[in-house]
Parts: structure tokens; sequence; C-alpha cells
């Protein structure tokens, strides 16, 4: 586990299903959670990331790998040719494609994204959230995002009152 | 294989995925860049959503990126509704603030979201169209040399600006007062306003 590759520190990262995922340590730390555990000194065999399925953890490695700097191994040749500009430009078409997910993933990468504070993918999909909010009535919100309304009728009348103007 | 890809977005998904549960940080990250309506929507969402909309109302995370609005008084519309047009979406929101008639004042600008406008009488009021709060400010007759005038049968009528001798500092009674109509005084006692902050944030100067 401790080096595969020449100079590439490799970390075995765990999902509470019983999943090991083996990544450079570059690309874990991509995460500033898991970096912070590297730093201290808190990581020298598996990490185990409690609360996020292998399904999701899978995707959320997919993100980083895409997203490491690139002095990694993924994308390394290709960068040296490739003007910084192009390359932002296919990353974000990468993302476009990325976060094109059902609503429950959406949901899971989110707080997976929160919870292991990887800021770019945090922002990717708060960004699709926001845009699903965004002009959108308060009964499109909820059906887009299949939140029940747990309000009595008269709390949500009360509530719109509030702003009126802003429920025409 | 299929078949584990198809249930990828089967509704099985969706039933453990509670969008109410989402983390609160996460949440007022999102609500700080809303607009203002989209966030009054948020708020509404459901009960969990409504309390953290409240913590970001507390913590006065808006986004300062609004889109610009055109606020004007409609015909079709009552004379205390004002109308905000939503320029970049191009909607109209109608909201209904409080005495004086919207209508019947005169907009002196505007700042940190807020309307300065000044009534028939010239009295300067804030107003925030979005929150409907208002402030007034001290009516002209707080100043020192300003004094109401009426007609004989008692009716305001305008206002008297004395003026100062500049020897004594007391006033000066042998010039004929400056005469001025409730409605022009308030280009004479505000040629322009400046708010040192947003007024709701308190401690707010207003030149």
């Amino acid at each position: 586990m401790a080096t595969r590759e020449a100079g590439k520190k490799m970390i075995m990262l765990k999902s509470p299903d019983g999943m090991e995922f083996e990544v450079e340590e570059a690309v874990a730390m991509e995460s500033q959670t898991i970096r912070k555990m590297i730093e201290d000194d808190c990581a020298d065999t598996a990490i185990l990331i409690p609360n996020i399925n292998s399904k999701i953890l899978s995707r959320v490695i997919e993100y980083c790998n895409k997203h490491v700097p690139t002095t990694g191994a993924t994308g390394a040749a290709a960068s040296d040719t490739v003007a910084p500009a192009a390359l932002a430009e296919d990353l974000k078409i990468w993302d476009a494609e990325f976060i094109k997910v059902n609503r429950a993933t959406r949901f899971d990468l989110i707080q997976a994204a929160s919870y292991l504070n990887i800021k770019g993918l945090l922002d990717l999909t708060s960004q699709t959230t926001i845009d699903t909010i965004s002009d959108n009535s308060l009964e499109e919100i909820r059906s887009f995002l299949s939140t029940k309304n747990d309000y009595l009728p008269e709390e949500e009348q009360t509530i719109r009152r509030e702003n009126q103007w802003a429920f025409q | 294989m299929e078949k584990v890809s198809a249930s990828d977005d089967s509704p099985y998904s969706s039933t453990d995925c509670d969008w109410s549960q989402l983390q609160a940080d996460v949440l007022l990250q999102i609500f700080g860049t809303l607009d203002i309506p989209d966030l009054f929507s948020s708020g509404a969402v459901c009960r969990s959503w409504h309390l953290i909309y409240l913590e970001a109302r507390g913590l006065r995370l808006c986004s300062p990126n609004q889109s610009p609005c055109l606020v004007y008084s409609s015909g079709d519309r009552d004379a205390n509704t004002a109308t905000l047009h939503n320029m970049s979406t191009n909607k109209l929101y109608h909201v209904t603030l409080s005495e004086p008639a919207f209508r019947t004042r005169h907009i002196m600008g505007s700042s940190y979201g807020w309307l300065i406008t000044a009534d028939e009488r010239s009295n300067l009021i804030l107003v925030n169209p979005a929150t409907r709060a208002q402030i007034a400010m001290p009516p002209p007759e707080t100043m020192n040399n300003v004094r109401l005038r009426y007609t004989e049968e008692g009716v305001l009528d305008g206002y008297d600006v004395l003026f100062m001798d500049l020897f004594s500092s007391d006033f000066d009674t042998e010039t004929e007062p400056y005469h001025l109509t409730l409605e022009e005084a308030r280009f004479f006692f505000s040629e322009r306003v400046v708010l040192s902050c947003d007024p709701s944030q308190g401690n707010c100067t207003v030149l």
C-alpha cells in the first residue's frame, strides 16, 4: 500500500459497506478533511469514511482524480500540451456531465462533499441546487427536490403572508 | 449488469434522500447566494428549511448580487403598492407598503437595497421594498431654523426658513424668512441623501 508507483504514496479509503479504494495521496488530499488527517499523521493505514457508501465514495474519488492538480498520473501527459484555459473548459464540460445524476445521488454527493470538505465538488453540487431553486415557485421547488411539505395549511399561509409579494 | 445501472435511477434511491435534512451549513451557503424572492420561497419549503432560513436572515446572509429591479408605482394597482420589475428575469413583484401611499412619495435615491423617499410634507422616509421596513427621518421642522407655516385658517401650508445672523449666531429677525411650500422643501432640505451603511444593520448615519 505504501508505494505502488515510484514516488507516489497511496492511501486506502474504506467505506462503511466494506469496500476499499486505493487512491493516490494527492487525490485523497483534494479533501481537506483527509488532508488534515494525513498531515496530523492519523492516516498511516486505511482511512474509514464512516458515512459515505461505496457508490458515492467511488464517484467522489472519480471527481478528485479529475480535479487533482495535473502533476498527478491522470491527464499529466495531455496537460503539457493543452493550454490552461482549454483545460479549464474541458473540466467544466466534464463537471457538467458528472453532475447529471438523479436527485438522491446529488443529495448524497453534497453531503459527502461537505463532510470531506472538497470545495470544488461542494460548489458544483450546491450550484445545481441553486439552479433548481432559482426562479421557481415554492411548489416547483418542493417537487424538484421531492421535499415533503410538513406544514399545516394555516401555518404555510402565515409564512407566505409574511412576504406575500414574493409568492405571486 | 444492466439491471444494476437501471436501479441507479429508480425511485428506490430517492426515498432515502430527504432534502429537508440537508446540512445546515451547506444550506446556509446556498441561501446566501439566492435572489430575495427565491430565498423567501426556500424559507417556506419545509420546517427545517424555515429554521435555517431564519438563521440566514438573523446572520444577514443575503447575497449582495441581487438582480437589479426597476421600482415604480403601477397605475393598475393601488397607491400603496410598489411594483418591482426584475430586469433579468422580467418578472413583476407587487409589494404593498405602509402609509403614506407610495405613489405620493418622491424617490430621492436608493442605497443598500433601501429607497429614500420624501412624502408630500417633505419628510424623509427610508423604505426597504423587500422587507417592507420603514424608517422615518426627523421632520424638517426639527431643524433649528425651520418653522411650520400655517394659513389663516390654520391649515399647514409650508415651511419658513429663518436666516441666521452669523455674528450673534442667532436668528436674523430683520430679514423676512424664506418661504417654502411643503413639496418644494424636499429639494431645499435634502439635495442629496447618503447612507453610511445598510440601515438594517443599525448604526447607520443618514446625511
